[in-house]
């Protein structure tokens, strides 16, 4: 079992601090080449946390360049004590819990709108599109794009601070630490946090699957 | 590999760290067996079972593609708040236009505008004094140069003195004061 906190993406391996610590001294230099380098190297993985957080890939866009904009005109005040990425995902994710306090995003959140926009609709998500047989046990289902995307959508009734302790923990690997200094609250804030948003998540999954499923057709 | 530092010891309360550390992965058999004991809840397995599950979900989520131009339309944001930020760090006044316009006026207008009400001034009293002359001439000359027209004037035309008026009755419809023939108009008598 790996323990919480070690990346299960690829990318996380890639993450080499030195090649970051470059990219921020060319850009404190005034090398605006640079910018490029950092965008690409990172618009993946600030995108999808703001896709996960938004569920909507044009507004997600918008912040992910906020986000950006802000990372770069912020960069001096970078003190290298947290990994890069660390701190970019906080810059990230503030301007996405901004966005949704901002705008009440969540008022309009529901779990019975279909999951258009969260790129996780079938024929764009990865998974192939065979729908598993869901079984009555538990310890037998097997995750197929149906079931993600159902958590996914579940994902979106949560509370902002809710659904970001889980993209944080879960889509993005990241330690109660990381998580910690992403969200700046105390770890033990961030295991309650994940603790009850597990639970929440849960409880909103197991409502998804009592319902009928034609709405679930349109995904 | 589970961390036996994470499992409970068995007089510990169930906690909500406990729970995490199980569908987390970290809590072996022993553990688990004993956070169930402890907590008397039939179904705390299930839960923590499909708690598993949706965080397998989540994982196997993975990363999106960020849409295409996001890099460029990035860029381009930061250049346009380079821009703004110039714009708005500028001293004053390159960008006032009244510094501009006072300077190009200093150079080469300001003499002539400081000079102006004095000139304005003295065109107008030359105007006064040329004007009043003007009319004093015209007032204190001697009046008209020509006589003014009286009833007698289509007479006078004639040569009162050698050419009586028809019909003129003498002493009557005479003028008094009718001007000299002119002698051009009238030749001589011995012509």
């Amino acid at each position: 079992v790996r323990p919480h906190g070690q990346s299960s993406h690829p990318s996380e391996h890639e993450d080499t601090s030195a090649d970051d610590l470059k990219i921020v001294q060319a850009i404190r230099a005034g090398d605006s080449s640079a910018w490029t380098r950092l965008i690409t190297r990172y618009q993946d993985r600030l995108f999808t946390v703001c896709l996960r957080m938004l569920h909507n890939r044009d507004l997600a866009a918008d912040m992910t360049q906020e986000a950006f904009v802000k990372i770069i005109q912020g960069l001096s005040t970078y003190d290298g004590r947290a990994k890069l990425s660390t701190w970019m995902i906080r810059v990230t994710m503030n301007v996405c819990l901004s966005k949704l306090r901002s705008e009440k995003l969540r008022r309009h959140a529901s779990l019975d709108e279909p999951t258009d926009g969260d790129g996780t609709r079938p024929e764009t998500s990865r998974g192939g599109g065979l729908e598993q047989v869901r079984e009555p046990a538990a310890e037998a289902r097997v995750y197929g794009h149906e079931d993600r995307d159902r958590v996914l959508a579940a994902l979106r009734g949560l509370d902002p601070d809710q659904r970001a302790v889980l993209i944080l923990a879960d889509c993005h690997g990241q330690s109660y630490e990381q998580i910690a200094e992403v969200l700046g609250v105390a770890v033990g804030t961030v295991k309650s946090r994940v603790f009850r948003a597990r639970s929440a998540l849960r409880e909103a999954v197991e409502a998804m699957l009592k319902k009928p499923a034609p709405d679930r057709a349109e995904d | 590999m589970p961390r036996d530092s994470s499992n409970p010891p068995p007089d510990r309360p169930l906690s909500e760290e406990h729970i995490l550390d199980w569908v987390e992965g970290r809590l072996d058999e022993a553990s688990q067996a004993r956070l169930l004991a402890a907590s008397g809840r039939a179904g705390l397995r299930d839960r923590v079972t499909q708690m598993q599950a949706n965080r397998r979900a989540l994982q196997s989520a993975g990363v999106e593609k960020a849409p295409r131009g996001l890099a460029d339309r990035v860029v381009a944001a930061l250049e346009r708040e380079a821009l703004v930020g110039m714009e708005r760090s500028a001293p004053p006044v390159e960008t006032a236009p009244i510094q501009f316009s006072d300077h190009v006026r200093g150079a080469g207008q300001g003499r002539w505008s400081r000079a102006a009400p004095g000139l304005a001034m003295a065109a107008g009293l030359t105007l006064l004094v040329v004007g009043g002359a003007y009319w004093s001439t015209l007032l204190f000359s001697g009046g008209p140069r020509q006589a003014p027209p009286s009833v007698t004037g289509p007479l006078a035309t004639r040569d009162a003195a050698t050419e009586p008026a028809p019909n003129s009755v003498p002493g009557v419809l005479e003028a008094p004061s009718a001007p000299r023939p002119r002698p051009s108009r009238s030749p001589p008598p011995n012509l």
